[in-house]
């Protein structure tokens, strides 16, 4: 049995409207409005690439923009913008052109995406996190250093 | 940013694979296997060819010993069903070539039943008429009952009377075709020796005697007809006794009969009533 690398790509000058959902690793250089989610392998979203909703997958590389939350069960590499809050369960790793604007919280592994969890261990649900916010934000170091910068 | 780049970071996040890559491995194996298994198809097809006379040869030999094998067996069956008591009359006739009689011996049981020498005897077997009945029953009669009780005053005018059927019943008896058929039926030797016995030579003359002078003084003539038939009587009873006892039953009775007779004949005799083994019954009154 033989396993292909199977990537979606979504090129640049591409506009999708709505939630994207693939099994394998996805790269987005075009405008996707809505969310995506990426049970396996590499969510990345190019350089130029525009997802306006969250973004959620094992591994998450932020080249591009997003205007969301970022959920990464694996490694997250932030290289870009990210309007919004980052759970991350592994590794991050954060590029010299990372931008973030929002949360940074670092959450129990979790082998199964849940759509409804609790705060504790269900980081994923996005309207639970609004009502933490303001207490993270006080802790966050993304907050510092965004005030920092500001 | 182009495909390669795209292709090689999806790569360096790509799952583990697991590669199960048969034709890879089976290239992957060492030769002498490879030569081992192509070698080792044509060899059986090269050998099947020459292994099938000898497979052939043993097959037919097999079933040939099979066939040998079922048929000892099946004679060897009828050997004991049918066999053993032919070997075995056969080692008789061998041992005893001259004796023709071991051969016929064990035949001759199943045709003994038939053989003429058994229903001889029955069929020339006493047999009863209405002689023998009629004059006087097996039991006693009233006026023989009350003659053994020894009642001698009602006797005394019946006795001459009686007397002289008793004597030519005896006569009768001795003269009757009964005691001819026994006598022809019995070895002739019986007869021989009752003829021979002095009491039947005897008895004969009386009662010829008697019977030719039934009316004259029948009081001296009976006692001793009587006397005489009981010597006969016990005579017969004690000669055939040796010779058969199968007819024993039925003279016995008639000797009682004749006994019985005697005694109301001589009604004053005790002794007659007293052998007889009916007579103590009527003694206990």
């Amino acid at each position: 049995m033989k396993t292909e690398l199977n990537i979606t790509l979504i090129a640049r000058g591409c506009a999708i409207t709505g939630e994207m959902v693939v099994d394998h690793g996805i790269s987005s250089f075009g405008l996707l409005d809505g969310g995506i989610i990426s049970t396996q392998g590499l969510l990345h979203i190019g350089e130029g690439g525009l997802v306006k909703g969250s973004a959620q997958g094992e591994h998450v590389r932020i080249d591009g923009r997003v205007d969301g939350d970022v959920h990464a069960r694996g490694s997250l590499e932030i290289n870009g913008q990210v309007s919004g809050d980052i759970f991350y369960c592994g590794t991050i790793r954060l590029g010299p052109r990372a931008s973030l604007n929002g949360t940074l919280k670092r959450v129990a592994r979790m082998l199964t995406i849940e759509a409804d969890s609790t705060p504790d261990n269900g980081p994923i649900a996005g309207p639970r996190l609004d009502d933490t916010k303001g207490q993270e934000r006080t802790e966050s170091n993304v907050t510092e250093i965004s005030r920092a910068m500001a | 940013m182009d495909l390669r780049d795209i292709q090689r970071l999806h790569a360096q996040f790509a799952p583990d694979l697991m590669t199960i890559d048969l034709p890879r491995q089976i290239a992957a194996l060492p030769a002498p296997a490879d030569l081992a298994a192509q070698d080792k198809a044509p060899s059986m097809k090269v050998r099947l060819p020459k292994a099938a006379p000898t497979a052939r040869q043993t097959l037919v030999a097999v079933a040939i010993a099979a066939v040998v094998g079922m048929a000892g067996i099946g004679a060897a069956s009828l050997y004991k069903s049918f066999g053993a008591p032919s070997v075995h009359s056969a080692a008789r006739s061998d041992s005893g070539a001259g004796k023709l009689a071991g051969t016929e011996q064990p035949s001759a049981p199943s045709t003994r039943p038939i053989d003429a020498e058994p229903p001889h005897p029955v069929a020339m077997a006493p047999m009863l008429t209405a002689k023998d009945l009629a004059p006087s029953g097996v039991g006693l009669t009233a006026d023989q009952f009350r003659n053994s009780l020894g009642s001698n005053a009602p006797a005394v005018g019946a006795t001459p009377a009686k007397s002289a059927p008793v004597s030519t019943e005896e006569q009768r008896a001795a003269a009757s075709p009964i005691h001819q058929a026994r006598r022809d039926a019995d070895a002739d030797a019986a007869q021989q020796r009752a003829a021979n016995s002095p009491a039947m030579k005897a008895a004969a003359p009386a009662a010829q005697s008697a019977a030719q002078q039934p009316t004259t003084s029948t009081t001296t003539a009976t006692p001793a007809a009587t006397t005489q038939a009981t010597d006969g009587a016990t005579t017969e009873t004690s000669t055939p006794s040796h010779s058969r006892s199968y007819g024993h039953h039925v003279k016995r009775a008639r000797d009682e009969q004749t006994t019985d007779s005697d005694g109301a004949a001589a009604s004053n005799k005790k002794a007659a009533p007293a052998t007889r083994g009916g007579s103590n019954e009527v003694q206990m009154f």
